[in-house]
């Protein structure tokens, strides 16, 4: 598992698979090899409980860890991560005296694996409750596991097919992790404020907001 | 011998009397013979012996191996005296006839013997003996006709000692100035050292050397093949490496990234799967590659501590920038090479 970089594609014509197309033509010219398709899709429950406290746990599946379930308690100011075998989703049913899940908050990425090297690319279209929302590219460096080592040369791998879209500055979630040892829990709590950005509905002019979204 | 038919005389019962003592008391004899032998055998067999192939010791082998053989057949030859008696061909007294011979072939045993014991002592076992580990225990097959392993391994180990000793000397030729005059007595002066048969304290010492020289390298030392060392390299949050020694000779390096593990399954060190990304299965060639570039059998320590130092120089192999084109990547790759003198970092294609 190496360090992963998410990036919101910015889409002006607001169609999707325009994009998309052209990202696969530029990412093909690089020698890349498409390997497969991916999925990670977000759930968000809200506490119902009228105790003052707003919570919310996101429940994230990744197809790269078919058989973990992430659940993400956000408190607003801090998140914790559980990793949790797939039977938690199980378990969840239990808790809604607890938390309740908005059925139309169901936010879902989608689309193809590439791979260049040690490179990994996923080019996934978001879509919230079936409509089409946003262009979300992940990228991860295999060899390397501490963003702060292998950030420039990352942005400079994404920029050759994504153009000045990809700003030099670090992501905010990496910077406050920079010296850190990556994992997969890294990987779904980026992709947690970037559907969180997108609900927000801050994306389409492809610019990239600073804020959590809660 | 004087004896009547049928009857045997006083004297000839004397003389078989005799004869028994002097076999029991040289009984002891073949015996001593024997561990001598065994000893000089075992030296002449041990590869240790060819560590130090200098041109003296191997005289004074040789020559204590005559000596052994000269001895060897005087035994025999005393012996069968002594078991079919004297011969009756000189018409002498037959008494004074045997204690005469058995007491010559006795002076002349124990001054063979003195002579191989003085010869055994100028013969000093080398220094630094070769560890064979587990093949050592070959040597004890009581039936070396049948599977000739041991003296197989034995020739091999000695051509591949000449080999070294000769490239060792060659290269010291080679790299002599030979326009100075006092360059090529200078060399001459030098002993060989022998690069792959060193003691496991001088290794241990250089890699703890090395271990200091850098705050960002750790390198632990282990030998799970006995004499060899293998030493595990983890160079910051970059990667790690094994490199597995002979002597003080490098012999193979393998670079892997920092999440993989040095150890396989059986928890041993694993010297050889390659690394799963192709990044570090390039620094692998290019660190194979500088390991024979650094190899200098007459300055061994120094080879060794170069090879690390460049290899040191990966702690930035993702954050620096190709010398040449000023990008990091290049066919996906970050610079992968690093310039031997000035360890600055290039792509494989941009390479001077």
């Amino acid at each position: 598992m190496g360090v992963t970089v998410l990036q919101i594609f910015p889409d002006s014509s607001r169609s999707g698979c325009l994009e998309t197309e052209k990202l696969h033509k530029r990412i093909m010219h690089l020698d890349a090899v498409q390997c497969g398709m991916f999925t990670v899709d977000c759930d968000t429950c809200y506490t119902v409980t009228q105790t003052g406290n707003n919570r919310k746990l996101h429940i994230v599946h990744n197809s790269e860890t078919p058989t973990t379930t992430y659940a993400i308690l956000d408190t607003g100011t801090k998140q914790i991560t559980l990793s949790a075998d797939y039977l938690f989703d199980l378990l969840l049913p239990r808790l809604d005296f607890m938390y309740q899940s908005k059925k139309n908050l169901k936010i879902e990425s989608k689309g193809a694996k590439y791979e260049i090297g040690d490179f990994v690319v996923k080019i996934g279209t978001v879509t919230m409750s079936g409509h089409y929302k946003a262009i979300l590219v992940e990228v991860e460096y295999l060899p390397c596991h501490t963003p702060a080592l292998c950030w420039s040369l990352m942005r400079e791998f994404m920029q050759s097919f994504m153009g000045s879209c990809v700003k030099p500055t670090l992501p905010s979630y990496l910077q406050n992790r920079l010296h850190d040892i990556h994992t997969p829990q890294d990987t779904v709590q980026q992709y947690v404020e970037k559907f969180n950005e997108i609900r927000e509905g801050t994306t389409f002019a492809g610019t990239q907001t600073t804020g959590s979204g809660s | 011998m004087c004896e009547e038919k049928g009857k045997p005389s006083i004297q000839y019962t004397r003389c078989r009397y005799e004869e028994r003592r002097a076999k029991a008391a040289f009984k002891c004899v073949p015996v001593l013979v024997f561990t001598v032998a065994r000893n000089v055998l075992k030296f002449s067999r041990a590869p240790s012996r060819m560590a130090a192939p200098e041109g003296s010791s191997v005289e004074v082998l040789t020559v204590s191996l005559n000596t052994l053989r000269s001895l060897r057949s005087t035994v025999t030859q005393f012996l069968k005296t002594l078991a079919e008696g004297p011969k009756y061909e000189n018409n002498q007294d037959g008494e004074g006839d045997l204690l005469e011979v058995t007491t010559k072939a006795m002076g002349e045993i124990r001054n063979k013997l003195r002579e191989l014991e003085t010869q055994m002592a100028g013969l000093t076992p080398s220094s630094v003996p070769v560890n064979l580990g587990n093949t050592g225990l070959l040597s004890l097959d009581p039936s070396p006709d049948k599977l000739p392993q041991y003296y197989q391994l034995l020739d091999c180990y000695t051509y591949m000692e000449k080999v070294h000793s000769y490239s060792t000397t060659l290269h010291s030729v080679l790299s002599a100035n030979n326009l100075k005059r006092s360059a090529l007595s200078a060399k001459r002066r030098r002993p060989i050292q022998l690069n792959h048969n060193v003691p496991q304290q001088q290794v241990d010492m250089l890699i703890q050397g090395i271990n200091q020289m850098f705050q960002d390298m750790n390198l632990t030392l282990s030998r799970p093949f006995g004499n060899n060392a293998v030493v595990q390299v983890a160079l910051g949050r970059v990667l790690k490496a094994v490199v597995t020694f002979k002597g003080i000779l490098i012999e193979w390096v393998v670079v892997r990234a920092h999440n993989e593990s040095l150890l396989d399954e059986d928890g041993k060190v694993d010297l050889y799967t390659p690394s799963q990304y192709k990044v570090f299965q390039k620094v692998t060639d290019n660190a194979n590659a500088a390991m024979l570039n650094f190899c200098s059998p007459g300055f061994s320590d120094l080879s060794v501590r170069s090879f690390f130092t460049w290899l040191h120089s990966f702690v930035s192999l993702f954050t620096d920038v190709c010398k040449k084109c000023n990008y990091h990547l290049h066919n996906h790759m970050p610079p992968t090479w690093r310039e031997f003198r000035t360890l600055d970092p290039f792509h494989e294609e941009c390479k001077p």
